[in-house]
């Protein structure tokens, strides 16, 4: 069966479910609208379709080294559980649940490390473009000189910046942040944001990603198609905001898992972080809101795979599809 | 996944490849209009899916991504683009997005480089645009606009612009909540079935009044009769006008909007202007004045197919057009330009004095020709009970709905004391 064969499926299987638990939307009753609700659902719960349609949906979540045994009661509850540690993380990352983004200190030592690279790298410049960005540089910090000095930061005779450690301890973060980063600050005149990840809200980020990975390790066990439909969700937002997750040191593999690279999330830039994963949008909002459903959805699919009683035909029986729908009514 | 292909203006091309995996995702701006198109599209090899969402999360993607100066349109178009990329629904690596282009001198045909500079603010670029248009402007090859879909794109709009009008002459009045847009619904599949016919679109038309008049009702006096005029895509989209027509059926409204026949019409017809005042090029002035007769045939079609019944039918093109010549000239063409005052002209001398001119912010023609000229209408109509209201992204639907309500208000006593 075709890709868009599924989809297909899949569309009739979220009207039907739509159908049932939305309520904002009229339905008619008449009989010929109940029959064809029920067709769907015969269609929907035959386990040949189901069958495909797991087999389609579990395609996004291989890693192509697991083998063992897939689909028992326990695989639910470790993807409930998973999903749920995944959905805490990503919910403290994207309250602020840390002190702070950046380390002033590591931030500041890490911008005057840049600075003065290029600042070097520019001593000899020869052609245009690299004289204009020299005299950027150097011109621009001439402007902030005196602000630079009360967060300590002094600028030398040679155009280098150093650190007076001493005043830097004193500065208050807020004038360290809006002098080095955002928009109309020093940094962003110059081309620079203050990188410099604290190390709790680096470990925040590590934690999430693994989370992550272990969520969809275990949705490839899993045989619940509404968990599995909100994890392709998953993987599809986390590669819609797969350029700039790159960008803060986060590259998402082939087969969909996160791979931190320490040193480029260390430096990576504040507003970006931010972007990423502050706030009721960000991305790592929209993870925690998938990783919920999925672990309500996992711990209903593992008490239904206890009670479904099937009948002759191989279907569920009538007793079950009510019970199923009653509770996918209350995911 | 497909290869990106780009073209030597370095544009990404949606190709041939990308046609047979690639979802392509449209804004909903008229929703029956556009889930015919949907439907249309799909019946012709494509995966078209027609954006639905709503809620703050889309403006506040739009605000994010368009610089706040651009007009609220635009802004939506944008940020339902983005949220849907980012949802998940979609995988970014087998979605395109399409957009239709007017090619007119309004923004509207610019929306196309406001959502590519999104992509790429966003760190989406590998996912390609589309332009749909008449114009011929930027080609893909994955992406032909075929004879038998302009075909049933363009009798698909008369069929849409019946059943919205049918619809909201029946819908307040109907007994059992829900008829009319299950006839819809059902009116669409088979109008997808017979493939949007236009040989048979007089018995079509026919058989669909008479499903419609089938409808069991209960007239009702003291429901207020209330237009809706504006920018088109205020006018017509829920999303752009905090469903508008939902909040004023609710009010125990009958809501009166003009088709998308009549801004077709207008399309044409000012470029036939365009030819009188400033002489520009014949050859647009022959393909235009055809555009204009033919939907002005099915206009008539459209009126004669609801001669001798109980609903109220459109005005025919050229006694709008008549109507508003005291008001501001035939030149005014961009935006709605003067077929926004022509419809509000209209929908008074037809009995429906009651009329929201709804405004996006930022839209500059649409404020002339809108809320400009409400004072002067006016003045001729004192009759008239306009009330224009500003859709921005900081406008809350409450206050939006409280000066409907004062207009209504307004109505009903006028509808008591008649
Ligand atoms: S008519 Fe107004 S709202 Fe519509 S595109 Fe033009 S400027 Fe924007």
């Amino acid at each position: 069966m075709s890709l868009y064969g599924i989809n297909a499926y899949t569309s009739n299987y979220n009207s039907l479910y739509s159908g049932l638990y939305n309520r904002s939307k009229s339905y008619s009753t008449s009989t010929s609208d109940l029959l064809e609700l029920a067709k769907k659902a015969d269609m929907v719960r035959s386990p040949s379709y189901r069958k495909k349609m797991l087999e389609q949906l579990k395609n996004n979540f291989s890693d192509k080294s697991d083998t063992s045994e897939v689909g028992s009661s326990s695989n639910e509850m470790k993807l409930s559980s998973n999903a749920k540690q995944l959905s805490a993380d990503a919910l403290s990352l994207s309250s602020g649940g840390f002190s702070s983004w950046t380390n002033k200190s590591d931030a500041v030592k890490n911008f005057v490390d840049k600075y003065n690279s290029e600042i070097e790298s520019l001593a000899d410049a020869e052609t245009t473009a690299d004289k204009g960005r020299q005299s950027t540089l150097i011109n621009t910090t001439q402007k902030y000189r005196s602000a630079l000095e009360d967060i300590g930061i002094t600028v030398g005779e040679d155009n280098k910046l150093s650190i007076d450690s001493s005043k830097l301890l004193n500065a208050s973060e807020r004038n360290v942040r809006s002098l080095l980063s955002g928009s109309y600050s020093y940094g962003s005149k110059i081309g620079y944001d203050m990188g410099g990840v604290s190390d709790s809200a680096l470990d925040l980020v590590k934690k999430f990603a693994e989370s992550y990975n272990n969520t969809l390790d275990s949705l490839e066990k899993s045989d619940s198609v509404q968990a599995l439909e909100k994890g392709v969700s998953m993987v599809n937002t986390t590669k819609a905001f797969s350029r700039t997750l790159a960008k803060v040191g986060i590259s998402v593999g082939s087969d969909n898992r996160l791979t931190i690279d320490e040193d480029a999330l260390k430096k990576a830039p504040e507003e970006t972080l931010r972007s990423l994963f502050s706030g009721g949008y960000s991305y790592a909002n929209k993870i925690a809101d998938k990783a919920s459903f999925i672990g309500r959805a996992s711990a209903l699919e593992a008490q239904l795979s206890n009670s479904y009683t099937y009948n002759n035909k191989g279907g569920l029986d009538f007793f079950s599809q009510m019970a199923a729908s009653l509770f996918e009514n209350m995911i | 996944m497909a290869e990106l292909v780009y073209n030597e203006q370095g544009r990404l091309l949606f190709t041939e490849e990308m046609r047979q995996e690639y979802t392509i995702l449209i804004p909903n701006m008229l929703p029956i209009h556009f889930t015919m198109l949907e439907r249309i599209f799909n019946n012709h090899g494509y995966k078209v899916k027609l954006l639905r969402s709503m809620g703050r999360k889309i403006i506040d993607e739009g605000l994010e991504n368009v610089h706040n100066d651009t007009c609220y349109p635009a802004l939506l178009c944008v940020g339902q683009f983005m949220d849907a990329l980012k949802s998940g629904e979609y995988d970014v690596n087998k979605t395109a997005l399409m957009m239709i282009q007017t090619g007119g001198g309004c923004r509207a045909s610019n929306y196309i480089h406001l959502i590519r500079k999104a992509l790429k603010r966003c760190g989406m670029e590998q996912v390609p645009v589309i332009s749909l248009n008449l114009a011929g402007l930027e080609k893909n090859p994955g992406f032909k606009l075929t004879a038998s879909m302009l075909a049933q794109f363009i009798t698909g709009i008369c069929y849409a612009d019946l059943l919205m009008l049918l619809a909201n002459q029946v819908r307040p009045y109907e007994n059992h909540r829900g008829d009319s847009d299950r006839l819809i619904e059902k009116w669409i599949d088979k109008l997808v079935e017979i493939k949007f016919s236009y040989t048979a679109f007089d018995r079509i038309s026919a058989e669909i009044v008479d499903d419609f008049k089938k409808i069991p009702y209960t007239p009702d006096p003291d429901k207020v009769k209330v237009g809706i005029v504006g920018e088109i895509f205020i006018k017509y989209s829920p999303l752009g006008n905090n469903e508008l027509q939902n909040f004023l059926e609710s009010e125990e409204c009958e809501v009166s909007c003009p088709g998308l026949i009549d801004f077709l019409i207008f399309m044409g017809d000012h470029q036939v202007v365009e030819t009188k005042l400033y002489h520009t090029k014949y050859k647009k002035y022959i393909a235009s004045s055809a555009v204009k007769s033919f939907f002005k045939m099915m206009q008539n079609k459209i009126i004669k197919a609801l001669e001798g019944t109980r609903f109220r039918p459109p005005a025919k093109f050229e006694e709008t057009k008549k109507n508003v010549l005291p008001f501001l000239s035939p030149a005014n063409k961009m935006g709605e330009g003067w077929l926004l005052t022509a419809e509000m002209v209209e929908l008074i001398s037809s009995g429906v004095n009651n009329i929201v001119c709804a405004q996006p912010f930022g839209c500059l023609p649409n404020h002339i020709v809108g809320k400009g000229m409400i004072r002067k209408i006016r003045a001729v109509h004192p009759e008239a009970n306009i009330v224009a209201i500003d859709y921005d992204p900081g406008a809350t639907k409450v206050n939006q709905e409280n000066r409907i309500k004062l207009m209504l208000s307004a109505a009903k006593a006028q509808l008591g004391k008649s």
